[in-house]
């Protein structure tokens, strides 16, 4: 985006000076008029197909899906809509079981960074775990969720080797308990994007100057000291990339797990915002709430997302 | 950024230059070792779910009652039959690759263009079309689910392939347009100029110059969309209502989902099902999706 990218031919001519004492000065620019037209066309019709696209399919949405939530039975309701969500309680049982994941952020950040520290000192078959750990990326989220359904259900091996160390029957199958539902939720998705996070982190870990950590060990510094002090501000970029990412995730890709390991169970305990909008829409009962529900997930993505451009911004300028 | 985008393919793929062969391990042996059997048991984390799924579908349900857990002496391929059956198969995998690779296909078209053109060609108004496409992620197919639906039924595009392809590339655009314009940055601008001056046109620049210069980037949006529409469950829970054209991964969700499917064995069974295709891409192209998407982080 930045200048440099400006085409060259343009750059010459921008300097020239132009007037009445250059008796040619009609003639190229001329020429360049008709080239910065030619140019413009091609690239609009370039740019045309996914603009008319995202301009059809989600900005004209966006725009109706708004004034949807502001409808009653088709007719202006002005915020009545989002009266209704201050006392739904499953939307803030949904809200709050967002905030959960958002407590989590820090782990899903942090823990895969250790694991590609680890794999980073090349221990024996280092290439082996590092294709492991991708599996449980690759394979589809709701398959994953099917999976850990069967593992973390009752009679499930999970659930046999909790009550073995003596956790009480209701407790041991944490799917399907109201207090550990979600939380079962946020390991499976923990054990799902991990392997993505070591392979990010592992390839920004290669950028960093292997002369910095030479000098550390001279220094005596320990494992903690040299991820807290070199790796931590070196890899910030590709920190700040997986943190946006797994926001995003948080907030929006959640549905495939909770729709096959709890369905948003037992009772609402599982529900995250995503999770409810489609519900409600797909009961075809209130498409008016429904888009409301949307709109206000998009308000909270979108405040998400400038505060996290800021944090990142910020880091950047400080590093 | 194709200088990073290189490096990081050399590491990535051989990882033996002398330079991060040369960073030695702190703490000698024993952390070494500490590291190993960290690193080792996180493997079995993986793994073991895997394996306890692939035995399970083996069982019968009888086999399954008596001895849950031990390994599967006499398996029985009933289960992955029941399951193939229930899920539709082939016919919904044939849903999947039917939708997912044009969809692929398209992205790297639509997405290319724009960001070329935004890129490389710039114009007035280039730079805000292309803010305008990138922040369009910003929307969630959540936020647009009942606008979009009427507007698919509208134009007749529910419960079609063409209506679920067109969605995929909606939902797909802003990321891979991110992408392409990263990697459209690095190419020289006098190399395109170069070829302008020898009488290129713009189709000749792209088709000749920029797709031979793209494999890095063609590779990680290719695999990151395949992945991610094949793995989809909103887009086909939305677009599709007829079971012979729901995508395999939606399909068999909706399997685990009714209530036939108390068997542990049978869920075992679809589980196994809709891992296989893309764990077996995956033992094939190894080398190729770990560079790939280890080359998305870095940017």
């Amino acid at each position: 985006m930045s200048a440099v990218n400006r085409p060259l031919v343009h750059d010459p001519r921008r300097g020239r000076r132009r007037g009445a004492l250059d008796p040619a000065s009609h003639l190229p620019r001329k020429q360049s008029r008709r080239r910065v037209h030619r140019e413009a066309v091609t690239g609009w019709l370039l740019m045309l197909p996914a603009l008319a696209i995202i301009v059809i399919f989600k900005i004209l949405p966006l725009a109706s899906g708004i004034r949807t939530s502001l409808e009653l039975n088709g007719q202006y309701a002005g915020l009545h809509n989002y009266a209704l969500q201050l006392h739904d309680p499953i939307w803030h049982a949904s809200l709050l079981n967002l905030v959960k994941g958002i407590i989590l952020l820090p782990v899903y950040i942090l823990a895969p960074l250790v694991i590609a520290v680890l794999l980073f000192r090349k221990v024996r078959g280092w290439r082996i775990f590092r294709a492991l750990y991708l599996c449980s990326y690759l394979i589809p989220a709701a398959m994953t969720g099917l999976m850990f359904s069967l593992i973390l259900g009752e009679n499930g091996p999970a659930a046999v080797l909790l009550k073995s160390i003596g956790i009480s029957g209701s407790v041991a199958v944490l799917p399907a308990n109201t207090s550990t539902s979600m939380w079962a939720v946020y390991a499976v998705v923990f054990w799902a994007w991990m392997g993505l996070g070591a392979l990010t982190y592992l390839a920004g870990l290669a950028l960093v100057p292997a002369e910095q950590y030479e000098a550390a060990r001279l220094d005596g510094a320990g494992f903690w000291t040299e991820l807290r002090r070199i790796t931590i501000p070196e890899i910030r970029p590709t920190m700040g990339y997986w943190s946006v990412v797994m926001t995003a995730g948080l907030f929006l890709w959640l549905f495939p797990f909770i729709v096959t390991l709890t369905n948003g169970g037992p009772g609402y305990s599982s529900m995250t915002p995503e999770v409810y909008a489609y519900n409600v829409f797909s009961q075809g009962q209130q498409p008016e709430y429904a888009s409301s529900l949307g709109v206000t997930l998009f308000i909270l993505v979108v405040v998400a997302s400038v505060f996290q451009v800021r944090v990142m911004y910020s880091k950047a300028n400080a590093a | 950024m194709m200088k990073s985008v290189q490096a990081l393919q050399n590491r990535a793929i051989s990882r033996t230059s002398s330079r991060t062969r040369s960073r030695a391990k702190p703490g000698g042996q024993a952390a070494s070792t500490a590291a190993w059997l960290s690193l080792s048991a996180l493997a079995a984390l993986v793994v073991l779910p895997l394996l306890y799924i692939f035995n399970t579908s083996l069982k019968s349900n009888n086999t399954f009652l008596t001895a849950p857990f031990a390994p599967t002496l006499n398996p029985t391929l009933s289960q992955l039959r029941q399951a193939w059956h229930l899920a539709g198969m082939p016919g919904s995998l044939y849903n999947s690759l039917l939708t997912s690779i044009p969809a692929a296909v398209l992205l790297w078209i639509v997405c290319g263009m724009a960001a070329f053109g935004a890129v490389h060609v710039r114009f007035k108004g280039s730079n805000a079309m292309l803010i305008l496409i990138l922040t369009s992620i910003l929307v969630p197919i959540q936020t647009v689910l009942f606008p979009l639906f009427v507007e698919l039924r509208n134009m007749a595009l529910l419960n079609t392939y063409q209506g679920l392809i067109l969605c995929f590339v909606t939902f797909g655009i802003p990321l891979t347009t991110f992408q392409f314009a990263a990697y459209f940055r690095a190419i020289p601008t006098s190399l395109i100029e170069a070829a302008k001056i020898d009488g290129a046109n713009t189709f000749q620049i792209l088709w000749r110059i920029i797709v031979p210069m793209s494999k890095p980037v063609l590779a990680v949006t290719g695999i990151v969309n395949i992945v991610w529409t094949w793995n989809d469950l909103f887009l086909p829970y939305t677009v599709i209502s007829s079971s012979t054209k729901m995508p395999m991964t939606a399909q068999l969700a909706i399997l685990s989902n009714q209530q036939f499917a108390d068997s542990v064995p049978l869920l075992a069974a679809a589980a196994v099902l809709g891992v296989a295709p893309i764990l077996i891409i995956y033992l094939f192209a190894q080398r190729q999706i770990i560079s790939g998407l280890a080359a998305g982080g870095v940017k």
